[in-house]
């Protein structure tokens, strides 16, 4: 942190802080109020954006909240704290029901469930009258105790809430669950390949998130005295999405700042009338248009820029890579030398001993009629390096998608190191040190080398919510073979000299190194490559084979999809040719070579009934 | 790096908004008259044409709905206020000095309607607020009114919960417009006997307004030996009533009472007339100003339906000031405003001639405790008689309620309700 | 049963106009990618667009309908151009809460050019119920279901046969592959989306003499028109259809037998139901148009 930073963070705290004294306004402290309902409100509600879910819900626990505590207050005489506890438990508790029905939706289906649930309870607090007394609302809700009057006490009541909640989420992101919000976000497919769990983190970010819109809205029933179905309404819920996705959503500062700022603007537009909400409405589609990412990462970049143009600097901070540049592995890794010496693989290698790691047993999969692997059965011995090879279509990302539970089993089983992993799902492969790479280049673009390498190991990182909260030692210790894991990684394959470039400035090639190299951070024993040297040249593909090679001889077991013939033979132990879906040669690659039918489908002379090898 | 640029330029930006909120108090309040709004295009601002010696005016605060669902009826009240203003500054003001309105929007919506009760109280220090239309909007104002000290004159809410002493901020609180219990009192005699209500369907717009009402008239019809045989609540931006109406077509129902907005009626009734429907109609809640209803169907389609209203325009003789009454259905006219408006637009005009009233009482200080104390006594003979708050311990008035019958296009009073 | 019969014929004359609203809001959806939020605002602009034409300036009503369909075409290709565009290549939520923006923008606006009051638009027939056998119907409801059933018949006619409707349903199919065979996906976009618009638009005309006409008006039939959306399948054109009839039998019959207070909840929790069970609507979702 600068001095300049710690200068203005110091006033920022000190103006807050005495905000009641220096202004002595109602008015300036009822908007402070509301300010920090919103803040807690938006940044609650950006942790689901944090993983990628826009929600346009939050009002249901919102509303939870705010009738529970109301209710039980104004019915049963319960003092304040417990009404408030007992909203935030009641809210998560919803948050956790709601996410088990809806969090394995996506995109605009997650959306419009949402406004869905919302909606049904506005109309439940709309409807059943007897508990909620229905559009009537409920009146003289208590103040939290009899001595809080004026709004000093709920000034300060909030902005501790809402500094605890900063706190919270600010240690929540500086943690490996963090981390592993931002995989998902950037990359779910790929996070879960790593081994991270996006279910269970979406259910934390649900929880937790409801938790927090819980407690807000009893806040605001004991502070407004009132409530009505009102609360449930659809224009709450665009407020509150406005202030994050215009304030910069996952980042912490954006809704905080996105929350300040529409809750002043409104007022400031008050002096417009009749045109308010016209201005209203035309701002946040400038917004949009203008600083689609938020008016927070709009403001941080115009800042750099003016910094830069004090300092004189050109824009050597704009991590861009001149497109034509030579890949790492174009340029030769002559002075590839550096090994990885915080894998787990080579002990774990020793340990094991010589018996087949991966068995795969009548394995097909079917999607309706087509037969896209069929009875396939082969096993990986510990330490090679097995190549699967075919004609596109022949089912070999099918199977490797099946092998790492990406895609599905129709059936057959699958056994690693005797262990059937069939039933488990893509994370729980993962974690067993069983990691894939893509056909497609697959890396957590918008973030930088080093970091999507951290992000790699976060699967095999605790991903308890309590535990990354307290940041206990096991989890410093887990994190610190993380960071050593991407440093050591980064020296391998040659990419150090990117490491704070964001990944999608790298030049292709390097894309791909990079891909492997998030592989390896995911600390593999078994590594399934598909198609690594798709797009490769000559060089390139040369130095692949070495790099792969290293690989296998740190005690990684090596799955290779591939096409080209040069890198297949060249380091294959064993080949299996699929086509069709079936396994119609395994061998050596000598043998393969001289096998007719493996030429025969290669130069597509369909044989209907090829006989199959393996099982 | 990135981070700790955002970080800096938050606290920057934060610390600039806590400046400029800071200033932006003092800097707005030299122009309040910005806040006036645009209903009142057609009529002068009352502050462009003082007749009296430039004095300082004496401000008071306005709380309405000038945009969202029901802006319309905000807009009414609003053009009888503003009517009411110019006609007391002309006469000279009150103590000598201009009556001025800061309006602002509270969009029927109880924190926005609240935050604008407390902008205007603390940052245009008006010692006294007209508002803010919905019963859950000025339930929401209430307890601000309460922690500032700072009386509200309500003209338009009907829940009965308002005047319930019980209810934070019913010290401050003083109602000219009747509860809908005093609606359902008023016509509880003629409701059976008269109309033949025996056998009611209600048909209500679902918030606090329409099911209030339901219950009062509910128990009324059920005192008189009629039943309310079906209840249904709708929301307010509902439009198709079809399947409601076609469940009370088909039941034994031999009248609706309808609680609801003048739009919503009239579209209830269209829909009534395609399903050739034959019950008595009657609708209460004084929203409903009949003459508005068939401004928006038509004549045919609101003919013989009842309905109980505040406010009979062309009735001078009904109003508290029968002279007054005259005068403002012709002032009404001349300003070209909406006809449909007429019948709600009289709460804005009785509204501030109470302000005015009690300002009077005491001596144009911008006082609220001396306000509050003032209120009780103030009487003022106006368009929906006497305003005077003689009942829940001088909180509430109780205004003139009539049945009206539309008839060839016209609103007629009935005899039979009058003793 | 007399009573059931009436509610199932109210509930489709509504259902067709909430068919009428979802597939244009399917289709832009399925094409263009975007939840377009402003949906209800281009109902509402257009039942003023009527309201002006025929009302205020005495144009007879189906010219009146026409002329708003061809005057909210270009108002679509206008926002299409100025907003969505720009946005294509942005994420989903970012080009929704710009519709959403531009959906309080426009009611906002239509609040001060037609003040807030609301608006009748007259009878463009008789509003006399005509029995038939033990159910009775007006001319008005009748030919609402019926323009709202030819459009849609016309809307499928144009993807089926006409060639720029196929390129639209290629578009719809795989937008890169389409592109590839040159078809201007760009132009697909724009055509999509206007017609889009002028369907609402048409539609609140439509259902505009019945009714009332105020600026909030769209809100409520916008959300109807998710549900329908959804619960045919988000892109799912004969979905759209489907659910959008079913949409208004449901309320019918459940503002009829169950609660008024929960007949809007019906739509919500359909969609809700639908998402949770058969998360790809009830018709599954369609890679085929038209």
């Amino acid at each position: 942190m600068n001095r300049i930073t710690k200068i203005a963070l110091g006033f920022v705290i000190v103006a807050v802080v005495f905000l009641p004294q220096l202004v002595n306004n109602n008015y300036i402290l009822r908007l402070g109020i509301l300010a920090g309902i919103f803040i807690m409100l938006a940044s609650a509600h950006n942790l689901l954006m944090k993983v990628g879910q826009l929600s346009l819900g939050p009002v249901a626990f919102y509303g939870l909240g705010a009738y529970i505590s109301a209710i039980l207050s104004t019915r049963y005489h319960v003092p304040f704290l417990i009404c408030f506890l007992i909203a935030g438990v009641a809210a998560a508790l919803a948050g956790w029901g709601i996410g088990r029905l809806t969090l394995k939706m996506r995109t605009a289906y997650f959306v419009l469930v949402t406004i869905g649930f919302a909606e049904f309870f506005r109309l439940v607090a709309l409807n059943w009258t007897d508990m909620t007394n229905g559009p009537m609302g409920i009146t003289a809700i208590p103040a939290p105790a009899p001595w809080f009057k004026g709004y000093n006490l709920y000034y300060y009541f909030v902005l501790i809430l809402v500094g605890l909640v900063l706190f919270v989420l600010y240690r929540l992101e500086n943690s490996a669950t963090g981390r592993a919000m931002l995989a998902i976000r950037e990359n779910e497919v790929l996070g879960q390949s790593v081994g991270i769990d996006s279910y269970r983190y979406m259910m934390q970010a649900a929880v937790l998130s409801s938790f927090i819109i819980g407690l807000a809205g009893s806040f605001y029933a004991h502070f407004f005295q009132f409530i009505g179905p009102e609360i449930l309404g659809f224009e709450l819920t665009i407020t509150i999405v406005v202030m994050v996705i215009a304030g910069g959503r996952a980042t912490l500062a954006g809704p905080v700042l996105g929350a300040i700022l529409f809750t002043i603007i409104p007022e400031v537009l008050r002096a417009a009338t009749m045109w308010r909400m016209v201005i209203y409405g035309l701002l946040l589609v400038f917004i949009m248009l203008f600083t689609p990412d938020g008016v927070m990462p709009a403001l941080v970049k115009g800042f750099q820029k003016l910094l830069e143009l004090i300092r004189r600097r050109n824009s050597r901070s704009q991590k861009e890579v001149s497109a034509d540049q030579e890949s790492i592995l174009a340029d030769g890794l002559s002075n590839l030398v550096a090994t990885i010496n915080s894998s787990s693989a080579a002990e774990a290698a020793k340990q094991y001993g010589n018996a087949p790691v991966l068995e795969v047993d009548n394995l097909s999969v079917y999607f309706g009629g087509v037969h896209a692997v069929e009875k396939v059965c082969f096993s990986v011995n510990p330490g090679e390096i097995l190549a699967i090879i075919g004609p596109n279509g022949a089912g070999k990302t099918t199977l490797l998608n099946a092998i790492t539970r990406l895609g599905p089993i129709t059936s057959g089983v699958v056994r690693y190191k005797g262990e059937e992993i069939t039933s488990l799902s893509a994370h729980e492969i993962a974690k067993k040190h069983i990691v894939r790479t893509f056909q497609h280049t697959s890396v957590f673009r918008r973030v930088s080398t080093r970091r999507n390498l951290l992000l790699a190991h976060n699967g095999q990182e605790p991903n308890g919510i309590l535990v990354n909260l307290l940041q206990t030692r096991e989890l410093k210790q887990l994190e610190e073979v993380g960071r050593q894991l991407a440093e050591e990684i980064l020296k391998f394959t040659g990419l150090e000299r990117y490491g704070d470039y964001p990944a999608n400035a790298l030049p292709y090639g390097d894309q791909r190194l990079l891909e492997l190299g998030i592989a390896l951070g995911a600390d593999p024993h078994l590594l399934l490559l598909d198609e690594p040297a798709a797009g490769m040249n000559p060089t390139e593909v040369d130095n692949l084979m070495v790099l792969i090679r290293r690989i296998r001889d740190m005690g990684i077991t090596v799955v290779l999809v591939e096409h080209d013939m040069k890198l297949v033979m060249g380091i294959s132990d064993r080949i299996i040719v699929l086509h069709h879906g079936k396994q119609i040669a395994m061998g050596t690659p000598n043998e393969i070579k001289r096998d007719e039918v493996v030429v025969n489908a290669y130069l597509g002379k369909v044989y209907k009934d090829v006989e199959t090898v393996g099982c | 790096m990135a981070k700790k640029m955002s970080l800096l330029s938050t606290l920057l930006l934060i610390l600039g908004l806590l400046l400029s909120a800071c200033g932006g108090g003092s800097a707005t309040q030299a122009a309040p008259t910005e806040a006036q709004p645009a209903a009142d295009t057609k009529s002068e601002s009352p502050t462009a044409a003082p007749t009296v010696a430039p004095a300082e005016p004496v401000k008071f605060g306005v709380v309405e709905p000038l945009t969202g669902p029901v802006a319309d009826s905000g807009s009414y009240v609003i053009n009888g206020m503003n009517i009411g203003i110019d006609k007391i500054n002309a006469e000279g003001g009150v103590c000598g000095r201009p009556l001025e309105a800061i309006v602002m929007d509270g969009k029927n919506d109880p924190q926005e309607s609240a935050n604008a009760a407390e902008l205007l109280i603390t940052r245009d220090q008006v010692p006294i607020i007209m508002g803010a239309w919905g019963s859950s909007s000025t339930l929401a104002v209430m307890p601000v009114m309460e922690r500032h000290g700072v009386p509200l004159v309500v003209e338009t809410s009907s829940s009965g919960k308002i005047t319930l002493p019980e209810t934070p901020g019913f010290a401050w609180t003083f109602r000219i417009s009747p509860m809908s219990a005093m609606e359902a009192e008023a016509s509880e005699p003629y409701l059976v006997s008269k109309l033949g209500m025996t056998k009611v369907a209600v048909l209500s717009v679902n918030n606090d307004w329409g099911r209030g009402a339901a219950q009062v008239f509910k128990e009324a019809i059920e005192r008189q030996g009629g039943k309310v045989i079906s209840e249904d609540f709708i929301e307010q931006s509902a439009t198709d009533v079809l399947p409601q109406l076609t469940k009370i077509k088909n039941s034994e129902a031999d009248s609706i009472l309808m609680t609801t907005s003048a739009g919503q009626i009239a579209t209830i009734l269209k829909q009534y007339v395609e399903l050739g429907m034959t019950q008595t109609v009657l609708t209460t809640g004084g929203s409903n100003y009949p003459i508005a209803v068939m401004g928006l169907s038509s004549k045919e389609i609101v003919e013989g339906t009842y309905h109980l209203v505040f406010y009979v325009p062309e009735r001078f003789d009904l109003a508290g000031d029968p002279e007054l009454a005259k005068w403002y259905l012709e002032e009404y006219k001349k300003r070209g405003l909406p006809e449909v408006g007429l019948g709600e637009s009289y709460r804005g005009f009785d509204g501030v001639n109470v302000v005015a009233e009690a300002f009077k009482a005491v001596d144009c200080k911008a006082d609220p405790v001396a306000l509050q104390q003032a209120l009780p006594k103030v009487t003022f003979k106006g368009l929906s008689g006497t305003v005077a708050f003689k009942e829940r311990d001088g909180h509430q008035s109780r205004p003139n309620i009539y049945l009206v019958q539309m008839v060839d296009g016209k609103m007629v009073v009935p005899d039979f309700q009058f003793k | 049963m007399v009573e059931f019969f009436q509610h199932v014929v109210n509930g489709l004359m509504i259902g067709g106009i909430y068919a009428l609203m979802g597939i244009g809001l399917t289709l832009i959806f399925g094409i263009m990618n975007v939840v377009n939020f402003s949906h209800g605002e281009f109902y509402m602009l257009g039942a003023f667009g009527v309201y002006t034409l025929f009302t205020m300036l005495g144009l007879p009503y189906l010219a009146a309908l026409l002329l708003t369909g061809i005057i909210f075409w270009f108002f679509g290709s206008i926002i299409e151009r100025l907003i969505l565009r720009p946005l294509q290549h942005q994420a989903i939520d970012v080009s929704m809460l710009a519709t959403i923006g531009l959906s309080i923008f426009l009611s906002n606006l239509a609040l001060i050019i037609w003040d807030p009051t609301p608006k009748d638009i007259g009878m463009p027939f008789p509003l006399i119920g005509v029995e038939i056998g033990p159910i009775t119907l007006t001319p008005i409801r009748v030919f609402i279901f019926v323009a709202a059933m030819l459009l849609i018949l016309g809307s499928h006619l144009f993807l089926r046969y006409n060639r720029f409707g196929k390129a639209i349903r290629a578009t719809f199919q795989d937008r890169e592959a389409a592109a590839l065979m040159g078809v201007n996906t760009g132009l697909v976009n724009l055509v999509t989306f206007s017609w889009g618009t002028a369907i609402a638009a048409i539609a609140g005309g439509l259902l505009g003499p019945i009714f009332q006409v105020f600026p909030t008006m769209g809100t409520i039939v916008s959300s109807k028109s998710f549900a329908v959306v959804i619960a045919g399948g988000l892109g799912n054109f004969p979905g759209a259809i489907l659910s959008g009839l079913l949409l208004g039998v449901a309320e019918s019959l459940g503002a009829g037998y169950v609660s008024s207070g929960y007949r809007d909840a019906i739509a919500f929790i359909l969609i809700i139901v639908v998402l949770i069970v058969r998360p790809t609507g009830l018709l599954g979702k369609a890679r085929r148009l038209g």
